[in-house]
């Protein structure tokens, strides 16, 4: 069994004619999940009119990263902004499932 | 370790006795009164911060005897005349040197020092351990006192705190009972300590109340979902900043029929499928569809139905069960939980199939159990 010690999480930020494109990548989690609400706080206050979280490379998630991906969508749709989950990952979409929230995040696949 | 004063008859304890006199005057002579404070103070300094009160007593008094050279012991009522200190400012514990013996100065002057050191590491695990016992029972006051016993039903229950947790943990489960018809429940709040255990409280009893008044498992869950907006409204006029917090549950309601069999409705909220293990090996995960509490105001919350006769098994359990961190490969499924039921299939005692799916999670997750978990078991039997 591997150990957990170090959990990673990587966040890049692309905005491109206010679309903001938020490619996240290995454990969306209790430690790492703030940051990723962090990014999506700067592009609703920048604002743009459109996020992407993309999840392709996400290969863990817990409760509190879906707590972050709901807090998102939610502060990103009272500031009248799209928010949705791009490429998910066999773990989010596991967990997306199990949550009920696949229809809320409006998956969608590579553009 | 109280030691007699009077000359022993025994030749060994005489024997022994010289030892000791000796080794001490050998201590003696090797460290000044300064040094011997200074090793007294560094080591009780250590102590702060343990919150066993035991551990603090134990060390204190091993530490005391090393220092000292003396024998030194703690007891709850010092003997009649004997010179004993003070530890800890509520129902103290009293440290004697060598049975009780006043102390020559250089000795008190060594151990004057630190004995408030050791009464503040004695108050601050005694504050720990009493901390520890308040979130004991409001963790417990989450979960029911007791499983009440159902005419043709064997229910079991299993609560698997996180490991090292200090915290009051998210999961429950409940089972309430009306008439013959039971509604079994398990959940989970987002997050641990006081502040989510308030909410674990409120879906717990909203649940709880709705069971009571007869309503199904979809109604059950619709009625947390509005009093968890509710409360976030509330929240959010207030101005205040809470931390967003959402629930899950799965929510079965056995209803008896003929012959041992019960009908089985189940919703859910966000939670893992239960699982059904049939008496001939098969088995069934119950998947209706439903999102999350607290996340939508239009939410969905399908209901399905099944049948649960005598020999079957069915299974609710939170995340926690399944969702351990460990790779696809370490990671318990629905799939292995079914197979690991269906192992004991002929054996149907809910008590020892709810003990091996914790023994399971345990196994899984050895050294990092991060979630907490609960699972609830019933299977039909003959009356």
């Amino acid at each position: 069994m591997t150990a957990p010690e170090c959990q990673e999480l990587d966040v890049d930020v692309l905005v491109v004619d206010e679309v903001a494109a938020i490619d996240v990548g290995g454990d969306l989690d209790l430690t790492t999940a703030p940051r990723l609400i962090a990014a999506v706080r700067d592009q609703v206050s920048a604002p743009v009119r459109r996020i992407e979280v993309d999840c392709r490379d996400v290969e863990f998630l817990d409760s509190a990263g879906v707590r972050a991906m709901i807090v998102g969508r939610n502060e990103a749709e009272r500031a009248g902004i799209w928010f949705g989950l791009t490429n998910p990952s066999r773990a989010v979409k596991r967990v997306l499932d199990m949550t009920g929230l696949t229809a809320l995040m409006q998956l969608e696949p590579a553009r | 370790l109280v030691r007699k004063r009077s000359t022993s008859d025994d030749p060994d304890v005489e024997a022994l006795q010289r030892e000791l006199t000796a080794a001490r005057a050998a201590l003696r002579q090797h460290e000044t009164v300064a040094e011997r404070r200074r090793r007294l103070e560094e080591l009780s300094e250590a102590l702060i911060g343990t919150d066993d009160p035991e551990v603090v007593y134990e060390q204190a008094a091993r530490w005391a005897t090393a220092t000292l050279g003396l024998p030194c012991s703690i007891v709850a009522t010092p003997p009649d005349g004997a010179v004993a200190f003070a530890l800890g400012s509520h129902a103290p514990s009293w440290l004697l040197v060598d049975g009780g013996r006043a102390l020559a100065e250089d000795d008190d002057a060594a151990l004057r020092p630190i004995l408030d050191r050791l009464t503040r590491a004695v108050d601050s695990a005694e504050r720990v351990a009493a901390q520890a016992r308040d979130l004991r029972t409001l963790e417990r006051s989450l979960l029911p006192d007791a499983l009440l016993s159902v005419p043709g039903l064997q229910l079991a229950s299993r609560y698997v705190p996180a490991k090292g947790a200090h915290e009051v943990g998210g999961d429950f489960y409940d089972t309430v009972r009306v008439g013959d018809v039971v509604t079994l429940i398990v959940g989970d709040v987002q997050g641990k300590g006081i502040e989510a255990a308030t909410l674990t409280s409120m879906a717990r009893h909203t649940l709880r109340a709705a069971a009571l008044d007869g309503q199904p498992p979809s109604d059950l869950l619709h009625r947390v979902n509005r009093a968890l907006l509710y409360t976030q409204e509330e929240q959010a006029s207030a101005g205040g900043h809470g931390v967003l917090r959402f629930v899950s549950a799965v929510v079965a309601r056995l209803e008896p029929g003929d012959a041992g069999r019960f009908t089985v409705t189940v919703a859910r909220a966000g939670q893992p499928p239960p699982i059904i293990v049939r008496s001939d090996g098969r088995f069934e995960t119950l998947e209706p569809r439903g999102v999350l509490l607290g996340v939508t105001d239009a939410p969905v919350y399908e209901s399905t139905t099944n049948h649960l006769d005598v020999g079957d098994t069915l299974v609710l359990y939170t995340d926690g069960v399944i969702e351990q961190r460990g790779g696809e490969h370490n990671a318990l499924s629905e799939h292995h939980l079914g197979m690991l039921v269906r192992n004991r299939r002929g054996v149907v005692d809910a008590a020892s199939i709810a003990a091996l799916i914790e023994e399971t999670v345990h196994l899984v997750a050895p050294e990092d159990i991060r979630d907490d978990v609960a699972i609830l078991v019933a299977c039909p039997v003959r009356t």
